[in-house]
């Protein structure tokens, strides 16, 4: 198995869907760790239920995010985790963001 | 954020995104009292096994099958939530991880031959408490420096 990342291999691109902050914040809380609740991603990110859900189903849309919807005991939970295109995507947009800021002196 | 941000927005957005980032690595580990326990856990197993040692051999196969079961069940995305973790340490690759679970198991079982061929008096005791020490005061620094190295890798 290899670690070819095709989106390294295109080289650093902004992600037009990853240019919103909110979006951004959401795929750096999902980048640093794995399968996180919905609440703790809400929480984290400082945002409402609602405004997580439509930039979360923007994302999945994107197939940047997976979701998985279970239960716990009797409580429903909704889990996220950052997929492989979207740890891809991530990757190319922070290096062209690297790019850009390291352009002036 | 206009269509390709200015070098400015750049740094500004790389450094919320680092933050933001580390925020989560750090919310993703184990408390400090998680790791304390463990190695109390662990150290009474030792001093337990040493001056009651009929009971080590049923007793010992049953704790490390609740420990197994514990360590496996925090693992999975329905156990850690179970016991209230929220989100789960990103883990390293799989490569990596078979490698360090590897080693730490031939350093167990070299540590442990050294010990029997040694015949020292209270080894469990002395194993339990320096394992468990180690637990609860390595723990936290060696998770620290886990989750800083995975919150950096993307």
């Amino acid at each position: 198995m290899t670690d070819e990342d095709p989106a390294a291999a295109r080289g650093p691109r902004l992600e037009p869907l990853l240019l919103d902050p909110t979006r951004l914040s959401i795929m750096a809380t999902l980048a640093a760790a794995e399968w996180a609740e919905f609440g703790f991603v809400r929480d984290t990110a400082g945002l409402s239920d609602s405004t997580l859900s439509k930039r979360i189903a923007q994302l999945g849309d994107a197939g940047f995010v997976e979701v998985r919807k279970g239960y716990v005991g009797k409580r429903p939970r909704t889990w996220l985790n950052l997929s492989k295109a979207g740890r891809a995507a991530l990757r190319s947009h922070i290096a062209m963001l690297q790019k850009i800021a390291e352009q002036t002196a | 954020m206009s269509a390709t941000p200015t070098p400015e927005e750049a740094r500004q957005t790389l450094e919320g995104y680092d933050q933001q980032r580390k925020d989560s690595a750090t919310a993703s580990g184990y408390s400090t009292g998680y790791w304390i326990g463990a190695g109390v856990v662990v150290a009474a197993f030792g001093v337990f096994t040493d001056f009651y040692p009929t009971w080590a051999g049923a007793g010992s196969t049953w704790f490390s099958l609740v420990l197994l079961a514990v360590v496996v069940l925090a693992s999975t995305r329905w156990g850690s939530a179970l016991v209230g973790r929220r989100v789960q340490v990103r883990r390293p690759p799989t490569g990596r991880r078979w490698l360090l679970a590897l080693l730490g198991a031939a350093l167990g079982l070299v540590a442990m031959l050294a010990l029997a061929g040694l015949d020292l008096p209270h080894s469990s005791a002395v194993v339990g408490i320096v394992f468990g020490l180690l637990l609860a005061v390595g723990g936290p620094w060696w998770q620290r420096r886990t989750l800083a190295r995975e919150a950096d890798r993307l």
